[in-house]
């Protein structure tokens, strides 16, 4: 099964992931996640990881992807929610040096209207 | 308790979630933390992916998990008989990765180093990779 929900926020495009982030899941979500940043009228993007029930290197492979593409196309790109697991993975991966990782969605978001200010 | 279990399964990424579930199951017994069985099933996954898209390239092929039980202490063993790996000191530092232009991190052996105990691995090219794995649980 796929387990991916896209929706729009204020400022950006958001990515529900969902499930196990596995090479069998980042294979199938990768295509669709580009299609939708590509066609998607606000330039940056969040994922949300609240429904990520495990992550292993290919996740981490699938979101520093989608960072090269959105920051190629002039957006910001941040991740939010996610749990213990998935955070310790993010964490040994070093992806928090190059993506801003919040707590909430309410927090990523009130990020990026405070930098539309600027 | 003392225990062992030995699979077999065709080197195709829906069979990653597969091995999951085989090695929680296979410690279910030991009442693991939640961070603990967690990290197993990474680690696994890590290491079972490896076989199916570097091993074996996506080409058919089988995937052996055996998993060892002594004293909770666990033992994982997962092995191919893919193309091997050439230098693998070079595959074992963070972020070295043969297939940078398919999203790959090079954080798999990173992983499977930190979230178990220890890692070994036993390679030879055009043989096949056997990557064995310890946790205390
Ligand atoms: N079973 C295997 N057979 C052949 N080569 C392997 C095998 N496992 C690993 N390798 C080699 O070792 C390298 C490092 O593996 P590692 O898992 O650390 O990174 P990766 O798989 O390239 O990226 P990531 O795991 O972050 O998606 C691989 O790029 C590959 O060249
Ligand atoms: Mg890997």
């Amino acid at each position: 099964m796929m387990s991916k929900n896209f929706y729009l926020g204020k400022n950006s495009l958001i990515v529900n992931l969902r499930g196990e982030i596995d090479q069998y899941a980042a294979a199938q979500l990768k295509s669709n996640i580009d299609i939708e940043i590509e066609n998607s009228p606000k330039k940056n993007l969040i994922f949300d990881l609240k429904e990520v029930t495990l992550m292993d290197s290919s996740g981490i492979g699938l979101i520093v992807g989608r960072y090269k593409l959105v920051t190629s196309l002039g957006g910001k790109m941040m991740l939010c929610n996610a749990s213990e697991s998935v955070f310790k993975m993010l964490r040994l991966s070093g992806i928090q040096k190059v993506v801003d990782i919040y707590e909430t969605l309410a927090d990523a978001e009130k990020s990026l209207s405070k930098q539309k200010g600027r | 308790m003392n225990n062992y279990l030995k699979a077999e399964f065709s080197s195709k990424s829906i069979n990653e979630s597969l091995a999951r579930i085989i090695v929680s199951g296979f410690i279910m017994s030991l009442d693991p933390t939640i961070e603990e069985l967690s990290d197993v099933k990474t680690a696994v996954s890590e290491a079972v992916t490896n076989s199916i898209i570097h091993g074996y390239e996506g080409k058919e092929g089988k995937v052996m998990l055996e998993l060892t039980l002594e004293d909770r202490e666990l033992t994982v063993k997962v092995c191919d008989h893919g193309i091997g790996i050439l230098d693998i000191e070079q595959a074992r530092e963070p972020l070295y990765t043969s297939k940078p232009e398919c999203d790959r991190s090079g954080m798999g052996f990173t992983v499977m180093e930190s979230f178990m105990d220890s890692l070994h691995i036993v390679s030879e090219q055009g043989q096949g990779t056997t990557v064995i794995m310890t946790k205390k649980l």
